[in-house]
């Protein structure tokens, strides 16, 4: 079947008005469908008093929003771990008698300064989040840098 | 087919035949040969029947799912406590909601019996190879179903089931990023993550499950059902000898199928009812956790290799099965006698289930 030229520009216009239009939609609703970029803040949590965590020490402690995080004052300075299983996001917990973290939800399993020694999170060579430590006095804050909705 | 010979009615037709037969001008007598199949003499016996298996599930599935939305609440505030009256105060809640969750796991059961039947028996090569890659999107479809299911119920399961696969979905290479955070609704799974969740189960995936339905059903009537060449090997000459009609007679093995389902929902649904674990804690993983059966081997493997091998071999696993019939015509191709699909089905089928006991074994 021949199309003549007529034909062919008149096929290819209505084409491209429906391409475009349809584009034009597909864009509209990702837009509508895809979230808000959050805001990226700095903000200070504090933890426990110094004195309750010694040199040489390390212990979870329950942050005031429910969360858990390990506290270490090591040579170094002080030292804390998110619970936060870089894996797939699952929460870590503490198992004091291997004196490691577990997660449950692949098995990878942490020491106590957060670096993976098995399962799946070892074999990408990751680790817990470090907080950073600020020692006002005799308080502990940690500073997170997290991303909220607006 | 054709539809346009207009309505068969008759002098003796009554008067309301008469008039719909007017306001509907269909060529009842075509619609009639176009519906009423000829089916293979092998679909007498019921576990051949597989196939229609799902679909009558699914319409459990879509009257119960009717119900149980009436009174759930997809908001993270009020989902676990929406779920809970359901279950415990609703008048028949409980049962509802067992009938539901017990259908939706024998419905991926069939499917998974239906896709191991059509691959072993070769049902899914020229030319029905557009409606075996049907098929593997409606068990794509129907795993989702179960999946966003119980992510619906908003217990620990259903949160960290929802975490890990946002952030298995951000592992996908190129596009994972955007539809991580689409799933999200944000930066964290939350309220705006349950209700994509619930859009998704009620409303995209029905809609998507019922055209690829739709699509496998008029396939299957066009191409007719497989012929199995055990069943007749030679072959009789008139195709009323090797088939029998769809109505009444496979019809009434599927409605036989149906009513035998009922029962073993209605006992699966008393004997051991729909339950509710622990509420959603986004502050603490439980110690011990598991998705449900069918994503055992998922599970498996993501304990056993590394995040970016396990889902770029998952999703190539899933290609393949995809295209498959290509595959397997170009390996017949070389050896008109190659039964490689029945090796390459049975190490899958092996794999598959080793790492589901595997999982379903483990203490946690």
């Amino acid at each position: 079947m021949r199309t003549d030229r007529r034909q062919f520009l008149l096929s290819s216009a209505v084409a491209t008005g429906l391409a475009s239009a349809g584009a034009l939609l597909a864009s509209i609703v990702g837009r509508y469908l895809y979230p808000r970029a959050g805001v990226r803040r700095t903000r200070q949590l504090y933890v426990a008093p110094a004195s309750e965590v010694p040199p040489g020490t390390g212990r979870p402690f329950t942050l005031p929003d429910g969360g858990t995080a390990l506290i270490a004052n090591t040579d170094g300075g002080y030292a804390a771990l998110s619970n936060l299983c870089p894996h797939l996001g699952c929460k870590v917990h503490w198992e004091e008698t291997e004196r490691h973290f577990v997660c449950p939800c692949h098995d990878g399993i942490f020491d106590a300064d957060g670096a993976a020694v098995s399962g799946p999170p070892a074999d990408e060579g990751q680790q817990l989040t470090r907080y950073q430590v600020v020692q006002v006095g005799d308080h502990l804050f940690l500073e997170l840098d997290e991303v909220v909705e607006v | 087919m054709t539809m346009t010979a207009g309505p068969a009615v008759t002098p003796e037709s009554s008067s309301w035949a008469t008039w719909l037969a007017s306001r509907v001008p269909i060529d009842l007598e075509a619609l009639r040969h176009f519906s009423n199949e000829p089916v293979p003499n092998h679909l007498k016996y019921w576990w051949w029947c597989l196939g229609g298996t799902p679909a009558l599930l699914f319409g459990v599935q879509a009257v119960t799912g009717i119900l149980l939305t009436v009174y759930y609440i997809p908001d993270a505030g009020s989902a676990y406590e929406s779920v809970d009256r359901l279950t415990t105060v609703i008048p028949f809640g409980w049962f509802i909601r067992s009938i539901h969750r017990w259908a939706s796991h024998l419905m991926i059961a069939a499917v998974i019996l239906h896709v191991m039947r059509v691959f072993f028996t070769g049902a899914y090569r020229a030319p029905r190879e557009l409606n075996w890659m049907l098929g593997v999107l409606l068990l794509a479809v129907t795993l989702g179903f179960g999946f966003t299911g119980y992510s619906l119920v908003w217990e620990q399961l259903s949160y960290w089931g929802v975490t890990v696969a946002a952030n298995l979905t951000d592992a996908v290479p190129v596009v994972g990023g955007v539809m991580g955070r689409m799933l999200r609704g944000g930066e964290s799974v939350g309220s705006n993550t349950l209700t994509r969740l619930f859009i998704l189960h009620i409303g995209v995936m029905p809609t998507l499950l019922t055209l690829l339905l739709a699509g496998h059903i008029l396939l299957i009537r066009l191409h007719g059902v497989t012929e199995f060449e055990f069943e007749s090997p030679d072959k009789a000459p008139d195709e009323a000898a090797r088939t029998y009609p769809f109505f009444p007679h496979h019809a009434m093995t599927e409605v036989i199928i149906g009513v035998g389902l009922a029962f073993a929902l209605t006992c699966l649904a008393v004997i051991f009812p729909a339950e509710l674990a622990e509420k959603a804690n986004p502050l603490e993983t439980p110690a011990h956790i598991k998705p449900e059966w069918y994503f055992f081997w998922t599970f498996r493997w993501l304990k056993l290799t590394s995040l970016t091998f396990a889902v770029l071999s998952i999703g190539f696993a899933g290609f393949l099965a995809l295209i498959w019939p290509y595959i397997d015509e170009r390996l017949r191709r070389r050896n008109t006698a190659s039964e490689a699909s029945v090796y390459v089905g049975a190490v899958a089928v092996v794999v598959l289930l080793v790492l589901t006991i595997w999982e379903a074994m483990a203490s946690s």
